[in-house]
């Protein structure tokens, strides 16, 4: 009871500390949010909810009028579907490979771009760049350089009397992939760069007075100083690897977004979108994408759980 | 103070209501205004890349009360199947006849217009070729029933575009419009023409009939027998009962693992670049493409002289047929809130002034005999296309079949997801043949699903 009364008279306490200026400004916040926050519930809250439903149904795009409702159906297929989890295990097999040589390579990159010398602009523009040209011409000129017949790659390989490699075939697809999304590591620098460049220089120089030589001085400060950046490359380089949809479907060539890639590149967010615009089924396609949603949240999850193992913050 | 927040208020809102006016198609005046969605290219309604307020300037000003707009999607485009399943689909969309025509008309997407095209003092049907009927779909059977579109204009899919030189240097028959291969003489010859280079790779391809097996394409070689891809209930493909139909599927894969024939194992950048360099044989494609070569600005590496537009493959040459294959036309979506404004919209798209302005350019044959007449003469190809096509349109048929309760884009899918795996040695030709007979059966079951159909 007495710890009530207490605060209350903590809150009337605030309330009379909080003069007319203050409750104005409150409520010009409040009033400047409103149609942030109703923008934000019709273009973001309602088609979640909107999409969260559909996924029981047998929606098909075109039965709004005779759809029916079907119970966790749409969440069970996925697990029988022959093609569904296979290809989440794809798209998973080139996260493990991509995200953490594209995370080793950029900090890599970062601490050779990190260090002051002359023309140091030009290489920061000139790995930076990959990450801001389109993506589709970017998949266009990989698969000019891939192509059997006519391509860069295997031209290169017939001016040293090599045979021509199908860099598009079941053995190549996924390596070739691989080496596409890796053309993008560069993307994590500036961020890199910056993490580094917030590091107080008088930690390197007392390390100096005590002898510390250069990989001591990363492994003991530069590195746990931008562990917050590294976790975030690597959450952000899982997502993205698991929903890996626009590159393989482009590097497969014919057809547009609803291409058919062939098996070792055909990931789960391709077989999602053959679901939603190839077959129409709609409700399918969006239980499948609620249970990869599931498992991106559940990885980041456990990532978030154990980041205070190997990530360095200071705050508790 | 509370004055500033209450200027940066209204500020804010006013801005809000600026940006939010940008994305809605009637505001303010134009609100009255019956706003049509078309989606044809910006390039094909005229044959030149032209913005809406040019290309319907004449309409726009009799009828101001209507405003247009050109949104470029195809029909299976998954932006315009969105449009269509939240409600917003665009009035008046572009498809493909008939392979389009019956799956659209089964999912109660579109509208027939036949009431309208009576009414009209425009159409005139004895002046129409027999086309129009691609646009026609009784529930069952293509080419009866309800006319559902108009069409652009029309080319013979199954006729193809020739390099005679290859045809000579490897002492190859050249088929001509009263003697065309047989589908044995295509297949010898795509077969002699093909040469590989010494690193593995193809230096010249025999034909290109598509990189998978075009279901399209055994269709057409199936109807050319009097059998089908489909089996006559439509409830699943004679892929696993019809030998007629194993030995299509066959010839395509033999062919495509031989590199006579443009594949997934032979890929190349474009067919019409590799046809332009002369390291193409035989392109499928009709008298439309005849505009590649007649651009000021083609980038063909073959003398004109050497090109030619011959019929496609038949099976029996007493029995011959050709076939359309594609039409592209407009239809109205059910959705429209203005079929009588989208009807006249899609009619003076596809008669008068535009018309005669893409007969010009030669993007096909005008819909209207009248106006065969405006078709390019300009080069050595022209006329011979003209004549390739009118003589092979005496043997147009179309009795090629096209199942209503699954669209073109599933089949191709269901067929490549396994052909293709088949094609790399993967699976054997057996196996692929049986698992995508059971796709596109669950595709079909689904699809009568959706159409209420038992």
């Amino acid at each position: 009871m007495q710890v009530l009364n207490k605060n209350k008279e903590q809150k009337v306490r605030t309330k009379k500390i909080q003069g007319p200026m203050e409750r104005m400004r409150q409520k010009a916040f409040t009033i400047i949010m409103i149609p942030y926050v109703v923008f934000l519930v019709l273009t973001k809250g309602l088609p979640f909810v909107w999409a969260v439903i559909m996924s029981f149904t047998n929606y098909t795009g075109f039965n709004i009028g005779n759809m029916k409702f079907v119970g966790l159906n749409n969440y069970i297929r996925v697990f029988t579907d022959a093609d569904a989890i296979p290809s989440i295990g794809r798209a998973a097999l080139i996260a493990i490979i991509v995200v953490p040589i594209t995370v080793t390579l950029c900090l890599m990159l970062s601490l050779m771009l990190n260090q002051k010398m002359r023309g140091i602009g030009f290489f920061r523009t000139a790995w930076y760049l990959p990450s801001i040209v389109p993506g589709v011409a970017t998949v266009m000129m990989w698969r000019g350089m891939f192509i059997k017949n006519g391509g860069v790659f295997n031209q290169i390989l017939s001016y040293f009397g090599y045979n021509a490699i199908d860099w598009m075939d079941f053995g190549h697809v996924q390596m070739s992939l691989i080496i596409m999304l890796l053309w993008g590591a560069g993307g994590g620098i500036l961020t890199n760069i910056s993490a580094m460049k917030s590091i107080p220089t008088e930690l390197y120089e007392a390390a100096d007075i005590e002898g510390a030589g250069f990989f001591t001085q990363f492994r003991k400060i530069t590195l746990p100083l931008i562990s917050n950046m590294i976790y975030m490359n690597i959450i952000t380089g899982l997502m993205s690897m698991l929903q890996l949809f626009a590159q393989p479907v482009m590097l497969s060539g014919e057809g547009g977004l609803t291409a058919t890639p062939i098996r070792p590149i055909y990931t789960y967010m391709v077989h999602v979108y053959q679901q939603i615009f190839v077959n129409m089924r709609f409700g399918y396609g969006l239980a499948m994408v609620f249970l990869i949603f599931i498992l991106i949240m559940a990885l980041t999850w456990l990532a978030e759980k154990t980041s205070k193992l190997w990530v360095y913050s200071e705050v508790d | 103070m509370r004055k500033k927040i209450i200027i940066f208020m209204s500020l804010c809102l006013a801005l809000t209501s600026v940006l939010s006016g940008c994305g809605g198609q009637n505001s303010g005046k134009d609100g009255e205004k019956k706003h049509i969605v078309v989606t044809f290219g910006k390039d094909e309604i005229t044959g030149e890349v032209a913005e809406a307020e040019t290309i319907f300037a004449d309409y726009l000003a009799e009828h101001p009360d209507v405003e247009i707009e050109i949104n470029s999607l195809n029909a299976t485009d998954p932006k315009m199947l969105a449009m269509i399943a939240s409600g917003n689909a665009p009035d008046i969309i572009r498809l493909n006849a008939p392979s389009d025509v019956a799956t659209y008309v089964m999912r109660n997407m579109i509208i027939p217009i036949d009431e309208y095209v009576e009414k009209s003092d425009v159409i005139k049907m004895e002046d129409y070729y027999d086309v129009i009927n691609l646009f026609r779909f009784d529930g069952k059977s293509v080419g009866k029933g309800d006319l559902y579109g108009l069409p652009k204009d029309w080319s013979i899919g199954s006729q193809m575009w020739i390099n005679t030189a290859l045809f000579e240097e490897n002492g190859v028959r050249i088929p001509t419009d009263e003697d065309p291969f047989t589908f044995e003489e295509f297949a010898e010859a795509a077969r002699k023409i093909s040469k590989k280079n010494d690193d593995g790779t193809m230096a010249v391809i025999g034909a290109d009939l598509g990189i998978g097996a075009n279901y399209n394409y055994i269709e057409y070689m199936l109807s050319q027998q009097g059998k089908s891809y489909w089996k006559d209930d439509f409830s699943g493909t004679t892929t696993l009962t019809q030998q007629e139909t194993k030995d299509a599927i066959k010839w395509f894969f033999d062919l495509q693992q031989q590199g006579a024939l443009t594949s997934k194992l032979n890929e190349i950048s474009s067919t019409y670049a590799w046809f332009a360099e002369g390291k193409l044989g035989m392109w499928n494609q009709g008298y439309w493409a005849s505009a590649y070569f007649r651009d000021e600005n083609t980038d063909m590496k073959i003398p004109l002289e050497n090109v030619k537009l011959v019929p496609g493959p038949v099976f029996d040459k007493n029995n011959r047929k050709s076939s359309i294959m594609k039409a592209t036309g407009g239809v109205i979506s059910a959705q429209t809130k203005h079929p009588e404004t989208a009807y006249s919209v899609l009619e003076y798209m596809m008669t008068g002034a535009l018309a005669e302005a893409r007969a010009k350019k030669g993007f096909g044959f005008p819909i209207e005999k009248s106006k065969i007449s405006l078709l390019p003469m300009a080069n050595v190809i022209d006329e011979q296309a003209k004549l390739a096509t009118d003589n092979d349109a005496k043997y147009l048929s179309y009795d090629m079949k096209y199942n209503p309760y699954v669209n073109a884009s599933s089949i191709e899918a269901s067929f490549n997801k396994y052909y293709i795996p088949a094609l790399y040695g993967e699976m054997t030709l057996d196996e692929a043949l049986k698992a995508m007979e059971e796709d596109i059966e669950i595709l079909i079951s689904e699809g009568k699903e959706i159409a209420g159909v038992e």
